[in-house]
């Protein structure tokens, strides 16, 4: 095994600038992981070894001219499977789109071909994005390499699958309910949400328009800033994007965190969580405060109707934007999508402006929470990666939905479009790998990087790897 | 605050066939009306929260889109 893949996206950077590493060598590198891997872990839907092979000849021939571009120039990444891609079949993992070629690139994907990336091809994904688990996709499920009868998280699952196994340096996410966060809890790896509004979602496969966010997953805090650098921009394609001026997102990742305020909200976020999520989190938590922090116990008012209001706008916008099709179609949509969609016919109108408003409502708790604190800290995920058939989770006594579990503590964060990062912070007796989730105030994603790149040169979570690609 | 009947298989069958225009069996109401019961209990709890005075966050701009 070629160790080159399991570096980080600077470190790579560095030895590319440099020329000590071609891109060629490195994509030639990743598609061997590929090769070796893909089958197990079904992270891949396609591959494109031309296309990458030619971006990497390009990239190499402009680096030995001089014309580095930057950071990622060079860099092999994946898009999910719900990024469209000019020439390159992108399909949503669902039997509806069939193998549509689109005849354009989603704007994050040409930022990042703009910026030197390489593409190895499209990953992975819950059908449309609409789940938690990634277990209902027309290519099957991606299996978590930590555990392989257990689920990656979803709705980003190949991306997250793809990153922890150097089958790619990093990848494109979405997260509506929390579908970066969550696979990069589930599987050990680095995910970011940014603020509602830094990305384009132009050329992304809609899962509901008002809390959609795409956003980077890698295998550090500092990668995650270097792939989110070109994403920060405005778009007019797409609306919502905020036009505003961005900072380097890493300039400030070697400051420590020395005096930060770190609020810890047990209630909801920590007491529904498995005892050993919540006892690795605290312990995360200590860490960070033994490199300066100041944890404060802090309580996040009305957080409990988070669920109820998440989960009308789910069903409702998702419903919105399939009703054309799943009304001619709807054989083609999987059990659990189709399931979904139905439900969504339900919903009111009136109910779904109240779930609007109360997100006002939630946005003023954090909002008064956020005059304390910095950061808040908490479980990314309040349980383990539970084996993909598996529907029901019993919690400090308590039957629950694994699906609703799964998105507990992530949701909230996409009803009020903070930034939020996820970086791994330990693992349960059986592998299984544990998030702790940074909440961060409005574009506040280069102090979330900082905290969390301090905390990953303080450990070494994020440098585990399963024993199926070479770790212990 | 309205009061509103428990949302039965029945109701949900004429709703998804006569009014959204999807067809479903009655086993499928059954389970989608627990569901759907399940989530308008929760939105009963959440029209109890201080949303009077918010207006939803959904924004219309001329300037924006009308070209």
């Amino acid at each position: 095994m070629n160790e080159l893949i399991h570096l980080s996206i600077a470190a790579l950077g560095d030895l590319l600038r440099t020329k000590k590493v071609s891109p060629v060598e490195l994509t030639k590198a990743y598609l061997a992981s590929i090769g070796e891997h893909n089958d197990t872990v079904n992270a891949y839907v396609t591959i494109t070894p031309e296309l990458a092979l030619a971006d990497a000849k390009q990239a190499e021939a402009e680096i030995a001219r001089g014309h580095y571009k930057g950071p990622l120039h060079g860099i092999p990444i994946a898009h999910k499977d719900i990024y469209c891609t000019a020439d390159v079949r992108t399909t949503c993992c669902s039997e509806v789109l069939g193998n549509y070629v689109p005849d354009f690139d989603a704007t994050v994907v040409k930022q990042w071909r703009d910026a030197g990336t390489v593409m190895l091809g499209k990953l992975n994904t819950h059908e449309f994005a609409y789940g938690t688990r990634n277990t209902s996709s027309s290519f099957g499920p991606v299996k978590n390499p930590w555990r392989l009868d257990c689920h990656t998280g979803g709705s980003s699952g190949g991306s997250a699958a793809a990153v922890l196994m150097g089958m790619c340096a990093g990848a494109t996410g979405s997260d509506s309910g929390g579908s970066i966060r969550m696979p990069a809890a589930a599987t050990g790896i680095t995910g970011l949400k940014p603020t509602f509004g830094l990305g384009s979602r132009y050329g992304v496969f809609p899962l509901m328009w008002t809390m959609d966010h795409p956003g980077p997953m890698a295998r550090t805090a500092l990668d995650c800033a270097l792939l989110l650098q070109p994403m920060a921009a405005y778009d007019p394609n797409d609306k919502t994007t905020v036009n505003r001026r961005y900072p380097d997102f890493s300039w400030q990742a070697e400051k420590g965190i020395k005096g930060l305020r770190v609020g810890v909200p047990r209630r909801y976020f920590f007491d529904e969580a498995e005892e050993v999520v919540e006892t690795t989190v605290l312990e995360a938590i200590a860490i960070l405060k033994e490199l300066g922090a100041e944890p404060v116990e802090v309580d996040i008012t009305h957080i409990e109707h988070a669920a109820t209001a998440s989960g009308i706008l789910h069903l409702a916008e998702a419903a919105a934007y399939h009703d054309d099709v799943f009304s001619e179609h709807p054989e083609q949509y999987t059990p659990e999508t189709r399931r979904n969609l139905e439900l969504g016919s339900y919903i009111l109108a009136k109910d779904y402006l109240h779930a609007q408003r109360y997100r006002r409502l939630l946005g003023t708790s954090f909002k008064e929470v956020f005059q304390r604190v910095d950061v808040l800290a908490m479980p990314t995920i309040s349980l383990l990666a539970t084996p993909i058939s598996q529907e029901q989770i019993r919690i400090r006594g308590k039957e629950k939905s694994v699906h609703l579990s799964m998105l507990h503590n992530t949701e909230p964060i996409d009803l009020t479009g903070l930034p939020a990062l996820s970086v791994p912070c330990g693992f349960a007796d059986d592998n299984r790998p544990i998030g702790l989730q940074i909440v961060g105030r409005p574009f506040d994603e280069s102090l979330l990087i900082r905290l969390g790149h301090t905390y990953q040169q303080a450990t070494a979570w994020h440098l585990k790897r399963p024993a199926i690609c070479g770790g212990v | 605050m309205h009061r509103r009947s428990k949302i039965d298989a029945k109701t949900l069958r004429l709703i998804s066939e006569e009014l959204a225009g999807i067809p479903v069996g009655a086993k499928l109401a059954e389970t989608h009306s627990e569901v759907i019961e399940s989530l308008m209990q929760g939105v009963d709890q959440l029209r109890k929260l201080p949303l009077k005075e918010l207006a939803p966050p959904l924004t219309f701009s001329p300037e924006e889109d009308v070209k």
